[in-house]
């Protein structure tokens, strides 16, 4: 029914075509001439007629604004009332409003898929330039240099410098964003819990450059004097992670601070994931007697599967898209990927910005172009991702 | 007490059959303790991430009111933004002009869409469409900031201004708007739309007089996220409304000023007080963002209190 009033044409279409004439009891009746409608200045018809009857109840019309206002509606007014006129046949100006607001609603609702494409369609057409130049090789070569002549755009340090920090921030923010949706399902008192989330829901609205601020502040003395030297020495052995330390700005203080930004996002992704278990399938499992540890890992974290990974996956869409964090904390290096966890990087997003000058100074140079390809390489990126976490989270919701 | 896994039959007599049991419940008590053991750790683990992941929270707000103090006055909302002087009051206006006529294009549109996707197309266009808005709202919002730039400000030759800034911060609040009305709408119960339908009302009225009178909280709830996302953005601006000193006053070929822009920048800014300001700005962000979370969970509550009786 839900399905065949969404899906229906004008109104007239979702009224039955047998309609109430005034008669009392149930049962198919038969043709009575239409009375009302020839008063309200549409033609007269003649239509059937069908009463369900049912036990105890007498059809009233008066009854209709009662039995709207007890489902806790506001008492419809006076249109709504003309409109309900007995026998409900729609009026033909109320026919000609609704296809007025069919007609402008699907126009809004156009604007936004509307606003993807012309992006996507700017960024590669204004593009398009850069990418006859420099062809395949602007994905495969790491060398970014508008200054030399020929100039060189390759963005594949930037990739790197992406998949990096991303990849930092999303191995640190799986597990704790995990383990803190348990304790916020499991473990945390109930009266302490709403309080709980509102403060991770907070956590995932604040502004990205505040937490570049709370990052040059923090993290990056932290990691300078403190995680690079402790991580230097403990691990020498690995070149990644030796010597020397820098100046904290860098992949790692970086991941570190977009970690904590996408903690939130996870957590409450894989939260509500959780709390769609069946309560049945963990109470079965407690009866079986097993602690309550071992039923939410083995039984609410197997069936939320689809949504946390999903959840994760929407965390990295913005660990790749982030720009304030990384522009502030990363020390920006437009030569090169990053050979060392402590080494300066630069992500396509935070490249995009690094380079504002000289697209600005000259908006129809070769840079403007190549930073528009980078931006559409972007979002192609954000988008693949994106994608790929809507169908994971729905595929988890049907199973 | 779980019950006893040994097959031991109950008839047997004697001492090996006590033996037994007591090595079986024995053996059950090292495994249960052990198991408890593990859930100890597991616990803590819980508790260690949670105090992890809301640790920057409580560090960030006391971090900003500590180093904000200097320049917490009075003077804040009413002086230029110029560094000197505790001031940030042509930044804040920017950043609500900004942030506002943005706001007001992607409420009207994303209102009238979502109350489209949700009672009124059909389920597959809905899904197309809701899939698609789910992509734009997934976009780097430096994207969209570049977009902007190269067809507002060169193509269309608006310059970095006011009008070009709230139009990228429009396309990036669009789709959160038309995903959160849409969803409240659809949370409000079929039976009551199908019966206003049955009732004969036509379907704009059952969209204006049933569905949104019920969905009201949820969509302003929506809204007012949606508006949190507006103020604290800073890469779309930055190619579309630069940074002016000045309050907006002209709607194109003028830079605008905004909060963001101050945190990002002031930091490095010579200067005794700049530094100050910077924390002051995005004091002022934090607190607008909390109070716009306060007010959606407050309106949700009332709905929730007031919806089932």
């Amino acid at each position: 029914m839900y399905a065949a009033y969404r899906a229906s044409g004008p109104v007239r279409d979702s009224v039955p075509s047998c309609e109430r004439g005034g008669v009392e009891h149930g049962g198919f009746g038969g043709i009575v001439p239409w009375q009302e409608h020839a008063a309200s200045g549409s033609r007269p018809e003649v239509r059937c007629f069908f009463v369900p009857r049912v036990p105890g109840t007498q059809p009233d019309r008066d009854s209709r604004s009662e039995t709207v206002s007890s489902h806790g509606l506001p008492d419809p007014g006076e249109s709504v009332q003309s409109t309900a006129s007995p026998g409900a046949v729609p009026r033909a100006a109320d026919v000609a409003r609704d296809r007025l607001y069919r007609t402008g609603g699907g126009l809004f609702s156009l604007v936004a898929p509307a606003a993807l494409v012309t992006l996507a369609a700017l960024l590669l057409t204004e593009g398009l330039p850069a990418l006859r130049v420099m062809g395949f090789r602007f994905l495969t070569t790491a060398v970014w240099d508008p200054g030399v002549l020929p100039a060189r755009f390759g963005v594949l340090s930037f990739l790197a410098g992406t998949m990096l920090t991303s990849a930092i921030a999303l191995g640190i923010a799986v597990p704790v964003g995990v383990f803190m949706a348990l304790f916020l399902t499991e473990w945390a008192p109930r009266r302490v819990e709403p309080l709980l989330s509102a403060l991770v829901e907070l956590l995932a609205g604040i502004p990205s450059v505040v937490y570049g601020l709370w990052g040059l502040a923090v993290v990056v003395p932290l990691a300078e004097h403190h995680l690079a030297p402790w991580l230097s020495v403990r691990f020498a052995w690995i070149p990644f992670l030796s010597e020397p330390v820098g100046t904290g700005m860098g992949l790692l203080s970086t991941g570190l601070v977009l970690a904590v930004m996408v903690v939130p996002f996870v957590a409450a992704g894989s939260r509500d994931a959780i709390r769609a278990t069946p309560p049945s399938l963990r109470e079965g499992a407690l009866a079986l007697g097993v602690t309550r540890w071992e039923a939410s890992r083995d039984v609410a974290l197997w069936h939320a599967r689809g949504g946390i990974v999903g959840s994760a996956i929407l965390g990295l869409g913005r660990a790749l898209g982030e720009t304030m964090v990384v522009l502030m904390l990363s020390g920006t290096a437009l030569e090169s990927a990053p050979v060392r966890l402590y080494a300066p990087v630069s992500t396509l997003a935070s490249a995009l910005v690094s380079e504002l000058s000289q697209a600005v100074r000259n908006p129809g140079g070769m840079t403007a172009h190549a930073l528009a390809l980078m931006a559409f390489v972007l979002l192609l990126l954000s988008a693949a991702v994106n994608s790929v976490a809507h169908i994971v989270i729905r595929r988890g919701r049907v199973a | 007490m779980r019950p006893s896994p040994n097959g031991a039959p109950s008839g047997r007599s004697g001492a090996t059959d006590n033996r037994w049991d007591r090595l079986f419940a024995e053996a059950q008590r090292a495994n249960l303790r052990h198991r408890r053991g593990t859930q100890v750790v597991a616990v803590v683990l819980c508790l260690a991430a949670m105090v992890f992941g809301l640790f920057p929270l409580v560090d960030l707000v006391g971090l900003l009111i500590v180093r904000s103090l200097p320049v917490l006055t009075g003077t804040l909302f009413v002086r230029g933004t110029a560094g000197s002087v505790p001031g940030l009051a042509s930044a804040i206006w920017g950043t609500l002009a900004l942030a506002g006529l943005g706001f007001l294009g992607a409420a009207i549109i994303g209102i009238g869409a979502g109350i489209y996707l949700a009672d009124w197309s059909s389920p597959a266009v809905s899904r197309a469409t809701g899939m698609v808005t789910d992509l734009l709202a997934g976009a780097p919002s430096i994207v969209i900031g570049y977009a902007g730039y190269l067809l507002l400000v060169v193509r269309f030759g608006w310059g970095m201004s006011l009008l070009a800034g709230s139009m990228a911060l429009g396309v990036l609040m669009l789709p959160h708007v038309v995903r959160s009305t849409e969803h409240a709408l659809l949370q409000v119960p079929r039976d009551l739309k199908e019966g206003s339908l049955a009732l004969g009302v036509s379907r704009m009225a059952t969209t204006h007089r049933v569905a949104l009178p019920l969905a009201f909280p949820a969509v302003v709830t929506g809204l007012l996220l949606a508006f949190g996302i507006g103020i604290g953005e800073t890469a779309p601006l930055l190619y579309t409304a630069a940074f002016s000193n000045e309050a907006p006053h002209a709607l194109i070929h003028r830079p605008v000023g905004y909060l963001t822009y101050v945190v990002w920048t002031f930091l490095r800014r010579p200067g005794d007080r700049s530094g100050a300001l910077a924390y002051a700005a995005a004091l002022l962000l934090v607190c607008a963002v909390v109070a716009l979370n306060l007010g959606a969970r407050w309106l949700l509550a009332r709905r929730t209190g007031a919806a089932r009786p």
